[in-house]
C-alpha cells in the first residue's frame, strides 16, 4: 500500500513528468491560455494515460514479451496510445462537443505526448506489476493536471498584464514555466525512487 | 533463415496489435456517432443577427455556415472588430481587420417611419428581415424599436423616402459612463475619490 | 395601536469602512421650507421611469399637482408648482450622464391652487393602489428612482431603508424627525395591502432624535401594524439593498436573484411617506434636500419643490457658483459631479454637496488587497480592475463585476487613488449594455428563422395551389374534349 502510495507522490510531484521531466511540453503550451479547456485537456490526458500506462503492461506481457519481440515495444505502444486517443477523441466528440472544438487539434496531439510513451516506456523499465503500472499512469496524470491548470491560472493573469511587446505570448508563458520549475524543484529528494 | 523468425513473430504480433485496436476502433465508431456540426451554430452566437447582408449572405445563420466552411471572417460591419476578434479566438484563426467602411461601423441605429408620409404600400414590410415593421395595406406603418436591428433594407424600398435612421434611443438608466481617464489632474475631478 | 419591538442587529457586514460622517452641520438647523423659485424645469426623459412624453403644450396653465409627464413605465409626473408653461425646449439634465432633453420650463404665479386626486379609503385593492403609485408619480425617492410599483406583488417581510449609511446626507435624517407619521402610515397601508406580514425598520445607530420620532409615532398609529426596529452600526454602505437586508434579517440575497424573489421588498421612508400622502390625493410635489459640505456656507435642509434650479438651491444655502470648487449631487461616495448649473432638481436629488475634494494623483496598483478588505459584497477590486483596463469584460464578469453595488469603499481605502468606483461602474453599464444586445440579437435571430419559414410555407402553399388549379383545369379540357369526341355534331 506505502509503495503504491509513494509511487503516486512520486510521479505527480517529486518526479513531474512536465516541469522536472520535461517532457509533455506541447500540450502544456497549446491548451493552458484558458483554465477551463486547460481543465477539459487534463481530464482527456488522464484518461489516456491511465488507459494505455494499463494497456501497454498488458501488451508487454501477453504479446511481446512471449513472442520475443521486444525490441518492437516503442511501435506497439505507440499503436496503443494512438487506440486510446482516438477512443477518447469519439467519446468526447459525443459527450461534449463543446470541449471537443475548444480542444481542438491538441486532442488528437495527445498520441505525441512524450509524458504518454513516456509512461509506458518507464514501466517497463522498472518492471512494475499491473497495478504499480496502474498507479504510476494515474500518479503522472494526476502531476499533469495540476501543473496544466496552475499554469492556465497564471497565463490568465498574464493575458491581462501590461507585457512588453518582445516577451509577449509563449515567450513570458516559457519564462514563467521556467519559474515553475524552479519552484517544482523543491520536491527533490522527498522520496527516493 | 532464422532471421526469418523474429521478422515473422514481430509482423504476428504488431499485426495482433494493430488488429485488436482497429476491431476496438470500429466498435466504438459505431457507437459513438454523432449528428450535424455545432460548430455552426457557435459561429451564429457571435453574430449579431442583424440579418442585413452586407457580408453578401442572406442573413447570418448562412455566413455562419460559410465561415465554418472557411469564408473569411471579416465580412460583418454591424459585428464591427470586436466580433471578428471573437471568431478568430474561437476558431483558433488569425485575427483580420474588418473590411467596411470606418463610418458605418458601431453606429446603433433604428429605422423610424415619418407617419405623415407613409401611404401605407407595404414595402417596407416585405423588405424587413425580422418582421419589425407594423401595418397592412392602406394602413399605417410603424417600426416596433425594440425588434428593430438596424440593417436598413427597409430605407429603400419605399417610394416616398419616409423611412430615417436614428440613433437608438437609450432610457436614462442604461447610459454607461465613460472610462476614468488616467490623468488625474482632470478639470472636474471625480465624485468618491479618496478623500478624509 | 401599532407595536413595536427594538433590537439590535446580530449581523456584521463583511467589508465596509467608517469614514468620517460630517452630518452634524446640516442637522442643527430646522427644517426650511424653500420659497417657491420663478421657474421650474421639469426634463420629460431623466425624471425617472423611463422615457417620457409631455401632456402639456406651451401656453397652458397648469396647477399644483397636473400631470406634465407620462413615462414609459406608466409613471406620471405632476407639476410641484402653479404656473404657466413657457416653453419645451433642450437643456441640460440633473444626471450622470450630463445629457440633454427636452425639459418643460414652468414660469410660476402666486395662484395656490391645487389639481390634486381623489383621497382613497379602505378598502381599495392591490390594482387600485398601483393606480394610485403611478398617478402620483412615485419613484424611489432612495437615489436609483426606480417605479417603485414595479416592486410589489408577493411578499412577506418590508425592510424600511432609514439608514442613511452615506457621509453628509441627512434628508431622511430629517425626514423621520419631521414627518414619521407619514411613513408609518404609508408602510402601514402598503402592508395591509398587499400582505405584508413583517415590517421592520434598520436605523444607524447615529440617528437618536429619528428613533425617538419614529417610535412615538409608531406607538401612537391608529393600525395595528407590528414593526420592529433592528438597530445598525454606524457603517458605510449598511443602508445597500442586500446589506441592508443581511443586517436587519439575516437573509442573503445570492448573486443573480432579487429581493423579490425571496419575498422581501425594500423602500426608502420618503417613498413611503410619499405613498401615504398619494392615498390622501397628494401626489410628489416637494422633497428634503440637505445642502451640505465645506463650501456651503449656510448647511442645512430645505423642503424644495421638484423642479426647482440648482442655483436656487445653492443660494438657499448662501452659497453661489463662483465660490466653489465642485459640486456632487449625492453623496462623496455615490453622488455624481454636476457640469451644468442652471438645472432642475428631480425626485431623486437628495443632496447638494459643494466642496473642495483635493484630486490626488492616480498611481499603479501595489496589490496591497485593501480594497478587496473594505468590499461589502466580498468581491476582489484589484482583480476586477485588472480585467477591465485589459477590456475583459467577460473575465470581469466572471469575478463577479455584475455583484458590485458600486458603493465605491474600495475608492476610499486605495493607497494609490485608484477611481475604481468608475471603472467598475463604467464596465457594469457595458457588461448590461452588451446583454441587452445580446437578448436583442437572439430575439432577431428568431423573427428571421420564422420569417423564412413562414414565407417558405407560403410558398408551398401557393405551389400547390397551383399546381391544384392545372391539374383542374386539364382535367376540365380533358372532359371537353371527351364529350366532344362522343357528340360530334
Amino acid at each position: 500500500m506505502t509503495e503504491l502510495l509513494l509511487i503516486i507522490v512520486s510521479a505527480a510531484l517529486v518526479n513531474n513528468f512536465v516541469l522536472v521531466q520535461f517532457l509533455g511540453l506541447c500540450p502544456l503550451m497549446g491548451v493552458s491560455s484558458r483554465v477551463d479547456s486547460a481543465i477539459g485537456m487534463s481530464f482527456a490526458t488522464t484518461f489516456v494515460l491511465t488507459l494505455s500506462s494499463v494497456v501497454a503492461y498488458l501488451i508487454q506481457s501477453f504479446i511481446l514479451t512471449p513472442l520475443d519481440i521486444t525490441w518492437l515495444r516503442t511501435l506497439a505502444f505507440i499503436v496503443a496510445i494512438a487506440v486510446a486517443v482516438q477512443l477518447t477523441e469519439l467519446a468526447l466528440k459525443k459527450t461534449s462537443p463543446l470541449l471537443h472544438s475548444v480542444l481542438g487539434i491538441y486532442l488528437p496531439l495527445i498520441t505525441t505526448n512524450c509524458a504518454v510513451l513516456g509512461v509506458a516506456l518507464l514501466n517497463t523499465n522498472r518492471a512494475h506489476s499491473l497495478l504499480e503500472s496502474a498507479f504510476y499512469g494515474i500518479g503522472a496524470a494526476a502531476g499533469f493536471s495540476l501543473v496544466l491548470v496552475l499554469f492556465a491560472g497564471v497565463r490568465e493573469r498574464l493575458a491581462l498584464a501590461d507585457i512588453p511587446a518582445p516577451f509577449e505570448g509563449t515567450a513570458i508563458a516559457l519564462i514563467t514555466a521556467g519559474f515553475m520549475a524552479l519552484a517544482f524543484m523543491g520536491f527533490a529528494g522527498m522520496i527516493r525512487l | 533463415m532464422s532471421w526469418l523468425v523474429p521478422i515473422g513473430l514481430g509482423m504476428l504480433g504488431l499485426g495482433l496489435i494493430t488488429g485488436l485496436g482497429a476491431w476496438l476502433l470500429d466498435i466504438a465508431n459505431r457507437r459513438f456517432k454523432t449528428e450535424s456540426d455545432p460548430l455552426v451554430a457557435r459561429i451564429d452566437q457571435e453574430l449579431p443577427q442583424t440579418q442585413c447582408g452586407q457580408c453578401g449572405h442572406p442573413g447570418c445563420h448562412p455566413y455562419a455556415e460559410a465561415i465554418a466552411a472557411g469564408e473569411a471572417i471579416n465580412r460583418c460591419p454591424p459585428g464591427g472588430q470586436d466580433t471578428v476578434d471573437r471568431l478568430a479566438e474561437l476558431l483558433g484563426r488569425d485575427t483580420l481587420p474588418l473590411d467596411a467602411e470606418p463610418e458605418t461601423v458601431g453606429q446603433d441605429t433604428v429605422a423610424w417611419i415619418i407617419e405623415a408620409d407613409c401611404i401605407g404600400c407595404t414595402k417596407c414590410i416585405q423588405a424587413c428581415p425580422v418582421d419589425a415593421i407594423v401595418g397592412a395595406a392602406k394602413l399605417m406603418h410603424t417600426v416596433i424599436t425594440d425588434a428593430c436591428t438596424g440593417c436598413d433594407l427597409c430605407v429603400a424600398p419605399c417610394p416616398v423616402d419616409c423611412i430615417e435612421m436614428i440613433p437608438r434611443p437609450i432610457p436614462e438608466n442604461r447610459w454607461v459612463p465613460p472610462k476614468p481617464s488616467v490623468i488625474a489632474t482632470d478639470r472636474y475631478p471625480q465624485a468618491g475619490l479618496a478623500h478624509g | 395601536m401599532a407595536d413595536l419591538n427594538i433590537q439590535t442587529t446580530r449581523f456584521q457586514l463583511p467589508g465596509g469602512i467608517e469614514p468620517e460622517m460630517h452630518k452634524a452641520c446640516s442637522t442643527e438647523t430646522p427644517l426650511e421650507q424653500l420659497d417657491t423659485p420663478k421657474h421650474l424645469y421639469f426634463p420629460v426623459h431623466y425624471s425617472g421611469g423611463g422615457r417620457g412624453e409631455s401632456l402639456v403644450h406651451v401656453g397652458q396653465r397648469v396647477s399644483r399637482g397636473t400631470p406634465i409627464i407620462q413615462t414609459d413605465s406608466g409613471v406620471v409626473h405632476c407639476a410641484s408648482r402653479g404656473g404657466q408653461i413657457v416653453c419645451v425646449e433642450p437643456r441640460a439634465v440633473l444626471h450622470a450622464s450630463n445629457d440633454i432633453s427636452d425639459t418643460i420650463v414652468i414660469e410660476t404665479d402666486e395662484r395656490l391652487d391645487q389639481d390634486y386626486l381623489e383621497p382613497l379609503s379602505w378598502p381599495w385593492t392591490r390594482e387600485i393602489l398601483i393606480q394610485r403609485a403611478l398617478d402620483a408619480g412615485i419613484i424611489g425617492l432612495g437615489g436609483a428612482g426606480f417605479p417603485s410599483h414595479q416592486k410589489w406583488g408577493a411578499q412577506h417581510t418590508l425592510v424600511i431603508n432609514a439608514a442613511e449609511c452615506e457621509p453628509y446626507l441627512t434628508a431622511d435624517d430629517l425626514l423621520m424627525r419631521v414627518d414619521a407619521h407619514s411613513i408609518v402610515r404609508g408602510a402601514c397601508l402598503l402592508a395591509r395591502t398587499f400582505e405584508i406580514q413583517r415590517i421592520v425598520i434598520g436605523i444607524e445607530d447615529n440617528k437618536s432624535h429619528a428613533l425617538d420620532a419614529l417610535t412615538t409615532a409608531i406607538q401612537s398609529a391608529r393600525s395595528d401594524c407590528h414593526f420592529e426596529i433592528v438597530i445598525l452600526p454606524t457603517r458605510y454602505p449598511s443602508g445597500g439593498e442586500r446589506q441592508l437586508i443581511w443586517l436587519t434579517l439575516g437573509e442573503e440575497i445570492q448573486s443573480g436573484q432579487r429581493p423579490s424573489q425571496h419575498g422581501i421588498l425594500v423602500h426608502n421612508p420618503g417613498t413611503l411617506a410619499a405613498l401615504s400622502r398619494a392615498v390622501d390625493g397628494k401626489p410628489i410635489t416637494d422633497r428634503i434636500v440637505t445642502l451640505t459640505g465645506d463650501q456651503m456656507r449656510s448647511p442645512k435642509n430645505v423642503l424644495a419643490p421638484i423642479g426647482t434650479p440648482l442655483t436656487e438651491l445653492l443660494a438657499a444655502g448662501h452659497t453661489d457658483l463662483e465660490h466653489i470648487s465642485s459640486l456632487v449631487i449625492g453623496g462623496p461616495f455615490m453622488g455624481f459631479e454636476v457640469m451644468h448649473h442652471d438645472v432642475g432638481m428631480t425626485k431623486t436629488t437628495n443632496c447638494v454637496l459643494v466642496r473642495d475634494p483635493m484630486p490626488l494623483p492616480i498611481e499603479p496598483c501595489i496589490r496591497c488587497g485593501a480594497c478587496a478588505e473594505a468590499c461589502p459584497v466580498n468581491l476582489q477590486p484589484q482583480l476586477l480592475l485588472n480585467a477591465l483596463e485589459s477590456q475583459a469584460l467577460e473575465r470581469a464578469s466572471h469575478e463577479g463585476l455584475a455583484d458590485c453595488i458600486e458603493c465605491a469603499a474600495c475608492n476610499a481605502v486605495c493607497p494609490s487613488h485608484i477611481p475604481l468606483a468608475q471603472w467598475f461602474r463604467h464596465g457594469r453599464a457595458r457588461l448590461q449594455a452588451d446583454t441587452e444586445a445580446q437578448q436583442r440579437a437572439d430575439a432577431a435571430r428568431l423573427r428571421f428563422t420564422s420569417r423564412t419559414e413562414r414565407l417558405e410555407r407560403l410558398a408551398k402553399e401557393q405551389e400547390a395551389r397551383r399546381t391544384a388549379r392545372r391539374a383542374q383545369s386539364v382535367d376540365a379540357l380533358a372532359r371537353v374534349r371527351q364529350a366532344r369526341e362522343g357528340n360530334p355534331s
